[in-house]
């Protein structure tokens, strides 16, 4: 494989290990986009089904620009990159979107539900802050959506935020003890428009693994390889789909 | 994968405690470290080190480089924001017109996207092509986002924030009065509003012009929705553009506005072909590729920051240093290294906020292959009054032996450093030789004589001409091209001929 000639000791070491638990700590400019495809290249060109390989980049360009790369290093090996095409590779958020277009209807959603960007989630909670007839002074749409977006990256649910006292007497301290009802308002608005928000990607991804055994078992069964880029910015939600 | 050294997205939830749990979640873990640089200069791989060995290491971990040392690292003194702005601007300027770097290899780095301002305005001054990360983004903009809304409402007509986005435009009649009124019924009925305009006939109190709006509306909704289950994305888009009357509307508005916003609504269209035709890897299920109005409206609302933007236009490239991740220019200039702006006043307060904007500013650094300019300013607007400011703590943690102070002790100081003073009086013994052209023809002069060295009026130069660079030495004007302050020239260098503009060029005519 003429491709590891190009590697130094390290970066030979963690393309050619790739059995296991493995955590490759990459410093700036220390081609770590350059192992992390020849890794999936070597894997591929070790019998490794590209069809079990799952890479979560931060990017999408930078997974396009790897995943050509991985097909061209395949190509010129077999004469064959159409099996590199079988990759799943993309964002946490963009992965988690195309899986959830087709189980999506297990959740109650369409599977044409709609994505909320940022714009979207505050433009939705202004109007419950009014409707509510709320000062958006003291709740503002931007402050409300961090902290829905925090609760829900650690998997705390509108449902399930009770449990958590502390996150209320924060609430209650901070001047905004509505902050529960707004949630939950944003929940059902959300789900009656048919509309996951950034979040909920995560937070849906995961509610299908633990309601679903079925699906969490299917998803276990065809991704035997997870590779994660710049697993350091990864959040709670993240981390607990991917460790399942 | 990763590197807890840059860490900086705690903001959105991120944490580094998911290394931590990921070694105690798999004891058989095995970890490689990549410590070996491929991409800066010595210099710039020992102001990284030297900036995160001031927080408590979590991974011990340290990058060298076999890379060539490299200039010093440049702290720019300026008295003002928008001094700091003309003076990277000038640089910038200085950068293209002596070592012809291209503009797509320069990029500004800051802490907030407000600070684009300044740059951008001087930038512009110079003529210099720039693209702004982060800004408003193409999908933003309200002309792109209202025929985005049709599409997302073709699919899910449940989802009423676009609903009420585009329900009444282009203008068809329906008035907020009457639009109100269905929300009641709405309310009053649980029901979504999209339903309630489906069988708006039986709704009270709204008069039959409106019903007869609404329903139009709804039918021609219903025929998008069928023609979307056989056509494909982008046939779809350019009947709903041209059904709705958004393309004819934006077309007869010919005010500059108007013009651009039917351009981005053509470069939307186009987008969607593209898609439609491009060779991604959509697998749907089944493993056919899926092409659909509904893959293609998931791909533009995921595309992160840096995606979004044109990659083949050759411009100057500024954003926060968060977008700046995973990025690499030849030169980086990393500006406002102020206290309360970077580090942030909000991270003054608790160690661990400090330490992500540290990681934030190793980041910064990282990102440059060649050349760093650090800039900060002595008094900047915020919110509209003058703030004067003290320099970042974060200047003073580098190697002091790496960097290279400008403008620093100027004006009335009343202290005097014997350094520099010694050093520029040495600087101008030399000088009084390199005014004495039998000394100094034909040799390439040495650094310390160029320290005042004073260039000529650049109307003056002619072909044939010799004349002395500061950084090239002597050489021998060959070409003049271009006229004004256009002038381009070819000059043959002892290392090679160079094209520079004259302008900027900074050269003293020897004969």
């Amino acid at each position: 494989m003429d491709f590891l000639k190009e590697l130094n000791e390290a970066q030979y070491n963690a393309v050619t290990n790739y059995e296991g638990a493995t955590m490759i700590v990459a410093g700036p400019g220390s081609g770590k986009t350059r192992v992390l495809t020849y890794r999936i290249a070597f894997m591929i060109q070790n019998g490794i089904d590209p069809f079990n390989i799952l890479a979560l980049t931060f990017t999408n360009k930078s997974s396009l620009a790897m995943r050509e790369r991985i097909e061209k290093i395949c190509a010129e090996k077999n004469g064959n990159g159409g099996d590199a095409r079988n990759l799943y590779m993309g964002t946490f958020h963009s992965v988690f979107a195309r899986i959830l277009r087709f189980k999506a209807e297990k959740l109650g959603y369409s599977s044409n539900f709609t994505i909320y960007d940022t714009d979207d989630s505050r433009s939705v909670l202004k109007k419950i802050i009014a409707d509510f007839g709320l000062n958006d002074k003291l709740y503002k749409p931007n402050s409300i959506h961090n902290r829905i977006s925090n609760a829900k990256n650690n998997l705390i649910t509108a449902k399930g935020y009770e449990k958590y006292p502390e996150l209320m007497k924060e609430d209650e301290e901070g001047g905004r003890p509505k902050f529960l009802e707004i949630y939950r308002a944003y929940t059902k608005k959300c789900f009656e428009n048919g509309a996951m928000d950034f979040d909920d990607l995560l937070l849906k991804m995961y509610e299908l693994l633990v309601r679903f055994p079925e699906e969490l078992h299917d998803l276990q069964h065809r991704f035997k390889y997870i590779l994660i880029d710049e697993f350091q910015d990864t959040n709670f939600a993240q981390y607990q789909i991917v460790k399942k | 994968m990763g590197d807890d050294a840059q860490s900086i997205y705690s903001f959105r939830g991120a944490t580094i405690q998911n290394i931590l749990n990921f070694q105690n979640d798999y004891p058989d873990l095995r970890t490689f470290k990549l410590e070996q640089n491929y991409r800066s200069t010595k210099h710039i791989v020992s102001a990284a080190n030297k900036i995160i060995a001031s927080n408590t290491a979590q991974l011990k971990k340290e990058i060298w480089t076999d890379n060539v040392e490299g200039e010093k690292i440049t702290i720019l003194k300026t008295v003002s924001d928008s001094d700091e702005g003309k003076q990277i601007a000038h640089r910038i300027y200085d950068l293209k017109a002596q070592k012809q770097v291209s503009n797509n290899d320069i990029a500004i780095l800051y802490r907030t996207n407000a600070q684009s301002r300044s740059f951008e305005e001087q930038l512009r001054k110079l003529n210099i092509p720039y693209i702004i990360y982060g800004g408003l983004s193409f999908y933003q903009r309200k002309e792109v986002k209202d025929l985005v809304a049709y599409l997302k409402l073709t699919l899910n007509p449940f989802e009423e924030e676009s609903l009420r986005r585009i329900i009444n435009y282009p203008g068809r009649g329906i008035g907020d009065t009457s639009l109100n009124r269905a929300f009641l019924a709405a309310k009053e009925s649980d029901k979504r509003l999209w339903e309630i305009l489906e069988n708006i006939g039986s709704v009270d109190g709204l008069q039959q012009r409106a019903k007869d709006a609404i329903g139009e509306f709804v039918v021609m909704m219903k025929t998008f929705m069928a023609m979307a289950k056989e056509k494909n994305a982008y046939d779809l888009a350019v009947h709903i553009a041209k059904t709705t009357g958004i393309l004819r509307e934006l077309y007869n508005d010919k005010s500059v506005e108007g013009i651009s916003r039917y351009e981005n609504i053509q470069q939307l269209l186009n987008g969607i072909k593209e898609f439609t035709e491009e060779d991604v890897v959509e697998e749907n299920e089944e493993g056919n590729i899926d092409r659909s109005l509904g893959a293609y409206l998931q791909n533009i609302t995921l595309l992160t920051d840096t995606d979004k933007n044109d990659e083949r236009a050759d411009s100057v490239k500024m954003m926060s240093i968060h977008a700046a991740k995973g990025l690499e220019f030849k030169y980086v200039f990393v500006v406002g290294l102020e206290e309360g702006l970077f580090p942030s006043t909000m991270s003054l307060y608790d160690r661990e906020g400090l330490e992500e904007e540290r990681r934030l500013f190793y980041v910064a650094v990282t990102r440059a292959e060649i050349e760093v300019v650090i800039s900060y300013a002595l008094s900047r607007y915020k919110f509209g009054t003058l703030n004067y400011c003290e320099a970042s703590r974060f200047i003073d943690e580098l190697p002091q032996e790496v960097l290279n102070y400008i403008g620093k002790d100027t004006g009335n100081n009343v202290d005097v450093d014997f350094d520099d003073h010694v050093k520029s009086s040495f600087g101008g013994w030399n000088k009084s030789a390199l005014r004495n052209p039998q000394n100094t023809q034909q040799r390439k002069p040495s650094p310390a004589s160029m320290e005042n060295f004073v260039a000529d009026d650049y109307n003056k130069m002619e072909e044939g001409m010799k004349v002395l660079h500061q950084l090239f030495g002597n050489g021998t004007i060959k070409k003049i091209e271009g006229s004004g302050d256009k002038k381009m020239a070819t000059i043959q260098f002892q290392e090679g001929d160079k094209r520079l503009m004259l302008k900027f060029a900074k050269l003293k005519i020897e004969s």
